[in-house]
């Protein structure tokens, strides 16, 4: 199974935003949000005055928006990235408050969260299109666990540098080359009350929900197998019985021929 | 449980339960949220492409779906891009559906409002007036006429234009360089024989110097970051000369920032130096220069201490530029537009021509010039004439065209392209009020439609087929990928429906710019071997291609070990454009003689990494995400003198009026200078991108070339 990862060299970047704007068009994401950014600070140390940060979500190993999910729509794939079951996730925005590095936003249009997937749901097996698209190929991405691919000899060349949020304990597999600013980042957001007091409740929820539907699938099969009812036929046949022997009862006489005779 | 529960209860209402959450879900927002997947009735398939903006052409694959793009990759075939894009392209696939898009034919009423019309009653209203004009003058009705570059298009749509003009005998055509490189290309032409680059860009794989003198590359060129990054991995040592600090800042190794219009001064200096140094070989030099005895004579004057003082640079760092270039036996310079547009840049880029050609570092490998915009694929007036017969008048340039607007003049102006690239923009759309008919083929509704009589609505890249040319004289093929909206149609649709209109016997009849394309083929010698198959095949063909099958041509274009001017050598001093001891500052500058002390700021304009010129990516959200409106840079120092803040509203001010904008403060402009964007329109809906033009305060300086406008005074006044 492949292990996929990002590698950007922010040293190249020149901040073109033209990684920005693919990745918009690539996945459809309206305009005036985005799945990836270019960070811009002020460095005097740069020869243009402003250092650049390519990024996008960080395929974080025990990444906390996963954590924060109740209903498990987003998860940790064996192939390295963090994905999003749209179907199962309800919007909550419960990962998106927890990522620290705000890679996650609710998508207007369908309303559960989005963030990059590497162009998985859009194009697969097509590189993503932040990466074809860059004029210096700062952006690069494979399969680290492939030793002749080039993400692997790029992260083999250079010193990883890893960009974790003060206090979020985060680990990013997105990697920088050798160096990037800003080298660290402001401590994330803390979640609201409501999201924290949900998850719990919702957990609990899930489980109870799970015990109704195995009480419910246990019937339906024991049903289906040994049923503790009668059927149909013999409800009937107990009916008819029933019938007879109340007409008995009244001191009716009649056989059942004798019957369709009168 | 009820009496009556059994199994076939039980699974009658699980069915009713599963049916009815299916019942009450909104399929359409199911679908939406994942839960249906997508139904692939076609499958995606790949169509190629390519952007129409810039000289770069970068080409790229349109992902299809039926009659839809879903988005666009970069052709990582095509060899001078490497499958990179940048967002002012990308811009196109919202542009085709811009909501803000004119999609039917329309007539400006002398009240101010419009009244659409059919296609059709365009093209008659169109044929009646050329009929007038041609009846009414005759032969010289032509010079009644013209028609501004470039068409939004492809180049069938220039030759159509082009013979549509030639039925009323009219060769008018401004080219759409004329305000941005004509310097340098009329230098390059009179001193090198070619009036563009001498050699294509991956010729900087084989230098050891490349100066990017002036030249922005980066923000311009995005794509061409490439060709700075692989030469710098081979080697090559790069110099950029740029009183700003800009992206193509972070791929050079070292930086130089004179003060903006003095870039000759340097450049002499440099001469001076290496004839100082005895870093040139006599015999090549009198192979090239036809009067090098003038080289010592004419650059005397400039000392490192006179650079010194005149720049403003330091003594080291102008003898390392010295030094690198004396010692370097293949440098390639990079000429920038912003020295086209002083009105000293004839001789800044003679000078710089000079020194290429006393190094010896104009012919062979990894030597030459190069410009943006560096080349056309030439024929098509070839074919133009051979329909036409040949053309003997001489073409009018701009200044001459809008005189002739000005005194009435012009019957009918095709405006295609942006008035508002010339300077004096408010004068310049006096004039063309003064024109009684003005078609303008457009997309929205901006100040090129406010000027015109009709407006045709025209289409958008993917929307029509036919061949863009780039820089490197690389030709594309385009096919129609999609239907274009209302009555949208192809310049060389309309321009061949009024050529065929006004004279079927000429004019030859063409169905689509294929058929066009295969006629110069056939008829061209130099697009002989640019066939269909070879069009389609290929990312880009390079012309010229004189045999089916035949090479393409790379390298430098001075194949023949000798320069292409007629002597094969090139003057030192010129008699009209002088020589570099005549250097002055740029006309207006406010060190410059005669200039106003109450205009003592520099004000430098130019592009946007994201922006193509100053219509069609204003009204892009897209491109609106990455802006924000009128900015002008000014450095720390000159801000604390004037007493400005970050995003203080200033009124911008020159002699010819004011332009409102915000502060932003940045050492990426030089103390004394300012800096602001040229791309801004004032009719986009898109506020991020809205402001009058620069060109309405850029005063309308003539050299003996073209309006130039960089370096004039001016001056920042708080509101």
């Amino acid at each position: 199974m492949a292990r996929y990862v990002m590698a950007i060299d922010s040293a190249r970047c020149m901040n073109c935003k033209a990684c920005v704007i693919a990745c918009q068009q690539r996945n459809e994401v309206p305009y005036d949000i985005s799945r990836n950014w270019v960070r811009e600070t002020p460095d005097p140390a740069s020869p243009c005055g402003t250092s650049f940060q390519p990024g996008a979500c960080m395929h974080c190993d025990d990444p906390s928006c996963v954590r924060a999910c109740p209903t498990h729509a987003t998860w940790k794939a064996r192939n390295g990235a963090v994905e999003i079951d749209r179907g199962r996730c309800i919007g909550c925005g419960s990962c998106i408050d927890a990522c620290p590095y705000h890679a996650r936003f609710r998508h207007p249009v369908t309303g559960t969260a989005d963030k990059c997937d590497y162009c998985h749901g859009s194009t697969p097996g097509m590189t993503p299109a932040c990466v074809s698209v860059c004029p210096v190929h700062c952006r690069v991405f494979g399969d680290a666990d492939d030793p002749s691919s080039e993400v692997t000899m790029v992260l083999a060349g250079h010193k990883p540098v890893h960009l974790v949020p003060q206090g979020s304990g985060a680990k990013p597999t997105l990697t920088y080359l050798d160096a990037t600013v800003p080298d660290t980042l402001p401590a994330g957001p803390v979640r609201s009350m409501p999201i924290d007091t949900m998850r719990p409740m919702a957990k609990g929820l899930t489980w109870v929900g799970g015990l109704v539907l195995a009480a419910l699938t246990g019937t339906f099969v024991r049903q289906l197998l040994w049923p503790s009812e009668k059927e149909d036929q013999e409800l009937a046949d107990e009916e008819l019985v029933r019938a007879k022997k109340a007409a008995e009862d009244r001191g009716e006489h009649r056989t059942e021929e004798g019957g369709r005779q009168a | 449980m009820p009496e009556k529960y059994s199994r076939r209860n039980f699974l009658r209402l699980s069915a009713a339960l599963v049916a009815g959450g299916a019942a009450a879900a909104d399929p359409e927002r199911a679908k939406a949220i994942g839960y249906v997947p997508e139904k692939a009735d076609e499958p995606v398939r790949l169509v190629k492409g390519y952007c129409p903006f810039c000289q770069v052409r970068c080409t790229y694959h349109a992902r299809m779906r039926g009659k839809k793009i879903l988005s666009i990759v970069g052709d990582p075939d095509n060899y001078w891009t490497g499958g990179a894009m940048c967002p002012k392209g990308m811009s196109m696939l919202e542009l085709l559906d811009s909501p803000y898009r004119i999609t039917e034919p329309m007539e400006h009423l002398p009240d101010g409002t419009w009244r659409r019309i059919s296609y059709e009653r365009a093209v008659d209203m169109v044929v009646e007036r050329m009929r007038e004009v041609k009846a009414k003058y005759g032969p010289k009705g032509g010079n009644r006429v013209a028609i501004t570059m470039p068409l939004w298009d492809c180049f069938e749509s220039e030759v159509a234009a082009l013979m549509a003009l030639r039925t009323v005998d009219c060769v008018h055509a401004m080219p759409p360089g004329e305000t941005c490189v004509s310097t340098a290309s009329n230098m390059l032409g009179s001193m090198l024989g070619v009036n563009s680059g001498s050699c294509k860009v991956d010729e900087l794989l084989n230098t050891k110097l490349i100066v990017l003198w002036g030249a922005n590359v980066n923000d311009l060129y995005p794509p061409y970051t490439r060709w700075l990054k692989a030469a710098r991995e081979r080697g090559s040592r790069i110099i950029y000369i740029d009183p700003r600090k800009t992206r193509t800042s972070l791929w050079c190794d070292t930086q130089l920032r004179p003060q903006p219009g003095t870039d000759g001064v340097l450049a002499a200096g440099c001469i001076r130096y290496i004839i100082k140094k005895g870093a040139y070989d006599p015999e090549r030099v009198a192979f090239q220069v036809e009067d090098p005895e003038n080289l010592a004579k004419y650059s005397e004057k400039f000392t490192p201490d006179y650079v010194q003082s005149v720049t403003g640079l330091a003594l080291d760092e102008i003898l390392d530029l010295y030094e690198a270039v004396a010692s370097s036996d293949r440098t390639i310079m990079w000429l920038g537009g912003a020295l086209s547009r002083q009105t000293n840049g004839i001789t800044t880029t003679r000078t710089i021509i000079l020194i290429q050609a006393l190094r010896d570092n104009l012919i062979g490998k990894g030597r030459g010039m190069l410009t943006f915009q560096s080349g056309k694929p030439g024929g098509g007036e070839e074919l133009v004439d051979e329909y036409f017969g040949e053309n003997k008048t001489p073409k009018m340039n701009f200044r001459r065209l809008r005189m002739a607007m000005s005194k009435g003049n012009l019957d009918i102006l095709f405006l295609n392209s942006s008035y508002r690239r010339n300077p004096d923009a408010k004068g310049v759309r006096d004039a063309i009020k003064k024109v009684p008919f003005v078609v303008h083929m457009g997309f929205f509704l901006d100040e090129e439609s406010e000027v015109s009589t009709l407006f045709i609505p025209a289409t958008f890249g993917p929307e029509s087929q036919g061949c863009g040319y780039g820089n490197e004289n690389q030709v594309a093929w385009r096919e129609k990928l999609v239907e274009a909206p209302g009555s949208c149609v192809p310049a060389w649709q309309f321009y061949r429906d009024i050529g065929r209109k006004m004279d079927p016997e000429r004019y030859p009849d063409f169905k689509d710019p294929e058929a066009l394309c295969r006629l110069m083929q056939q008829k061209v010698p130099s697009w002989k071997g640019i066939t269909m198959e070879r069009l389609r095949s290929s990312s880009t063909v390079l012309w010229p291609i004189y045999e089916v099958g035949g090479a393409e041509r790379a390298g430098s274009v001075f194949t023949e070990g000798k320069l292409l001017t007629p002597t094969g050598k090139m003057a030192c001093a010129d008699r009209v454009f002088g020589d570099m001891s005549k250097w002055d500052y740029p006309k207006g500058h406010p060190k410059a003689k005669g200039s106003k002390p109450e205009f003592p700021l520099i004000l430098t304009q130019g592009k946007q990494l994201w922006h193509w010129h100053q219509t069609m990516t204003n009204f892009a959200k897209s491109i609106a995400q990455f802006s924000n409106g009128r900015f002008v840079q000014v450095n720390p120092e000159t801000a604390q003198a004037l007493n400005l803040h970050q995003k203080d509203k200033v009124m911008l001010e020159t002699m010819m009026g004011g332009i409102e904008c915000w502060v932003d403060i940045t050492d990426t402009v030089l103390p004394g200078a300012v800096f602001t964007p040229a791309n801004l329109c004032r009719t986009t809906p898109l506020a991020e991108n809205r402001s009058e033009s620069i060109c309405n305060i850029l005063p309308n300086y003539w050299d003996r070339i073209s309006a130039q406008h960089n370096c004039v005074g001016c001056r920042l006044r708080k509101l």
